[in-house]
Formats: C-alpha cells, structure tokens, sequence
C-alpha cells in the first residue's frame, strides 16, 4: 500500500513525540513508585478507627434554673407557640440523652465485631472524667479523660462537648489510646445544630440574670438575636479547623465525617474552603431536620462490620438511611444550591414579570404606530 | 422573523426558565420537608433567633 510522503514526514515527529512521553512516563513512574508505595502503604496499614462524639443534653441543663426559667417564660409570655416550644425543649430532655445511650450502647455491642478501635465520648462521660475504648479484637474499657479548663460561659460548661477545645481533647486522647500513627478514623458528631453550628447545646439563651421583662420583650418581638440569646458552641468552620490541627498533630485522617444534627450541610464557600485535605467523604442533613433517634446505629454499625471496607459499610448505610453523603467535588454542587436557594424566590419571576409588561406595552403601542405611520406613495 | 421579534421570543424563552428554576428551587428546598415535631434537634424561627 502506497502512503503520500507528506504523511510519512508529519509521522515521525508524532511517533517521536509519543516516545518521549512514554519515557518520561516510565522515569516518573520509577522515581516516584518507591514515594507512592510508601504513601499506598501509610494508608494501607493506618489504624482504623470509630470516634462516636455525643453532644447530648445533660442533666446539669436540663435542671438548671436557666431551663426553669425559660420553660415558664415560654409557657406564659411565649404566645400561641410558646407551650409548643417549652415542650419540645422538655422532651429533649429526656430523648437526647436516651438517644445517645442507645447509640453508645450499639457501639459498645460492635465492640469485637467491628474490625476497628472504638472511641465513645459523650457529654455525661466527660463530665465524669472518662471515655470508653475498645481495641479492635477486646474488650471495653474505661479510661480516663480529662478535658480542658472550664468555660466562662455557664451555657457551655453544662454541655461541655459543645467547644471545640473539647473535640480537640477527644482526638488528642483517641490518638493516645491508639498509640499508632496514621490513624484513619469515622468521626460520628452527634449534636444539636444549626446552619452555622456544627456542635451547640439545645438552649443557648442564658436568661438566669436575665430583667424579665426583657426577656418577655423579646419573646413578644421575636427580632433580631440579642446578646444573651446566641448561638453557643463550634461553629462549622471551627469544626474544621479541629480535624485539620488533628491531621498535623496526630497524623490523623478522616475517611468520614458524620455531622449528625439538623442543617448539618456546608454553609457557605468559606467552609467549604476550610475543609481539610484529610477529610475524604462528609455525611450531612443539607438543610433539613433530623429527628431523634432516626438513625439506625445497630444497623449502621453491622453495615460497617459486614463491609470489607468499614468506611464503604458507613457510607453504603448512611445513604441507605437517607443521609447525604459527599466527596469534595459533590459537596461544592451542594453549595451552588444553597446559594441560589438564599435568593427570595419572588426575583426568579422578575424576568418573566418584566416580559410580560414589555410584551403588553408592546402590544399596545404597536397598533399606534401602524395609524401614525405616513401613507406610502403609490 | 424580524430581529425584534426574535428578540422578544429569545428573552421570553429565558425569561420563563428563570421563573422555572425559580419555581423548582421552591419546591425542592429542603425547609418544605422540614420536621418540626417537638423533638427535632433544635426548634426553629423563634427559637433559633432566641437561642433555643
């Protein structure tokens, strides 16, 4: 078969070119093999490892005159919803702390069967000065947690979880009693939340000083977030700094994130931007609430023991129980989403609304313009 | 088709799927499928303004 010269001569530098790539494609491969088997290695031999962190509400809360207060003011100055409220603050009560004794039980239960350490920390263990353990293969056992100085925040210091120098303490302490380095770890952060927290206390108001008729003010205005009324506890982007200072410190990566709480998706760009590089899937709500007790830990934890891979049981039960769970790449998709819901829906009919009154003034100016128009000559 | 009607169908066409996106913004967000049963996690409106 006979080919034009041209062709023959455009070929070789094509053939020349596609040589060197493979020969630098074999050199980089060579030189960088021993670095990524290292790194395949590092991963493949990190010690697992399950943090259940349950910010539940504690007795110290919920009998504090805070709450005493609060519940009255509710029921008497808090207006047609006011009971409604005081009740569902009443109940949380008695179901957070039930909730979370379930989960810590389910998790106690895998203990053996899940092929991961266990670390259990919850508001009522640290205020005890403990967590639970379990080494992958034993036993439970308790062992001692100290946390960090009290807060001067009253709020804070009955819900001590809430604070982020909490967390920090937990993965300090969880890396301590693992004693190996990597650590990859699940992070189940089971809490109240908001759309800007990621660990807070069910009541943030603190009111035990509080003038009552400032406060019967406030509940009858129902504007604007007054000083002794906001949010306390880890912020989303806080949360993330935590897991970053983890990785630096302890050489910890976290293959998910489990924010367990309602409105627990990403915020904002500036989150997004915080999330650390080890952070590999984040299980969230979006903007949606999560009730009590709707997750299914007995099922999730037997996902993740039957599972080759725990972290793909995790992710595989998650998703199956109505939790959204994304990489990176999905979670910014999420955001785009966020934004244009933050947009009052009423402005995505302005352009319609604007068509129409230009289309009508059209209409009704067109025939004008047809009778004023000169005759044509003929 | 004159230019000036071709303009007004164009700009009608993106006109109308803005309001679409618009609408299914609304209907897909997730504050419609809001739980507020007295043990959600936390309480909303008057309560996430006033700090419970």
């Amino acid at each position: 078969m006979a080919s034009e010269p041209g062709s023959r001569i455009n070929a070789t530098p094509r053939g020349l070119c596609l040589l060197g790539l493979f020969a630098i494609g074999t050199i980089g491969i060579a030189l960088a093999g021993p670095q990524l088997g290292h790194a395949f290695a590092q991963v493949e031999s990190a010690e697992q490892v399950v943090i259940y962190y349950g910010n539940e509400t504690t007795p110290a809360a919920a009998g504090s005159r805070n709450y005493t207060l609060l519940l009255q003011a509710l029921r008497v100055d808090g207006g047609a919803d006011g009971p409604a409220i005081a009740d569902g603050i009443a109940d949380d009560a008695t179901i957070s702390p039930a909730v979370a004794g379930n989960e810590v039980d389910a998790l106690v239960r895998s203990c053996g069967r899940l092929p991961a350490d266990i670390a259990i920390f919850t508001n009522a263990m640290a205020m005890s000065g403990s967590f639970m353990f379990c080494r992958q293969g034993s036993g439970v056992t308790t062992l001692p947690f100290t946390g960090p100085p009290p807060a001067s925040d009253r709020i804070l210091n009955r819900t001590p979880l809430s604070r982020p120098e909490y967390l920090r303490a937990a993965l300090e302490r969880t890396a301590t009693a693992v004693g190996k380095s990597p650590i990859e770890a699940v992070l189940l952060v089971h809490s109240h939340g908001s759309i800007d927290m990621a660990l807070m206390p069910r009541v943030s108001a603190d009111i035990e000083d509080l003038d009552p008729s400032v406060l019967r003010r406030g509940l009858q205005l129902r504007r604007g977030t007054p000083d002794w009324a906001t949010l306390k506890g880890t912020t989303k982007l806080d949360l993330w700094g935590v897991l970053a200072d983890a990785s630096n410190d302890h050489g910890m990566r976290f293959a998910l994130v489990f924010r367990q709480a309602r409105e627990s998706g990403p915020a904002s760009l500036a989150e997004y931007a915080a999330i650390p590089e080890n952070v590999t899937w984040i299980a969230h709500t979006a903007m949606a609430d999560l009730p009590s007790g709707k997750i299914d830990y007995p099922a999730l934890l037997a996902a993740a023991a039957a599972a080759a891979d725990p972290v793909e049981g995790f992710v595989a039960n998650l998703h199956s129980q109505g939790i959204r769970v994304d990489g990176r790449s999905a979670l910014l998709v999420w955001l785009v989403l966020v934004y244009l819901w933050s947009i009052p829906t009423v402005l995505f009919f302005l352009p319609l609304a604007a068509w129409l009154c230009r289309l009508l003034f059209a209409c009704m100016s067109g025939p004008k313009r047809s009778t004023s128009s000169p005759p044509k000559p003929a | 088709m004159t230019n000036f009607r071709k303009g007004v169908f164009v700009s009608g066409v993106a006109a109308l799927a803005i309001a679409m996106l618009g609408a299914f913004l609304f209907m897909s967000h997730p504050a419609q499928s809001k739980d507020n049963r007295p043990n959600s996690s936390a309480a909303d409106g008057i309560s996430t303004t006033l700090g419970f």
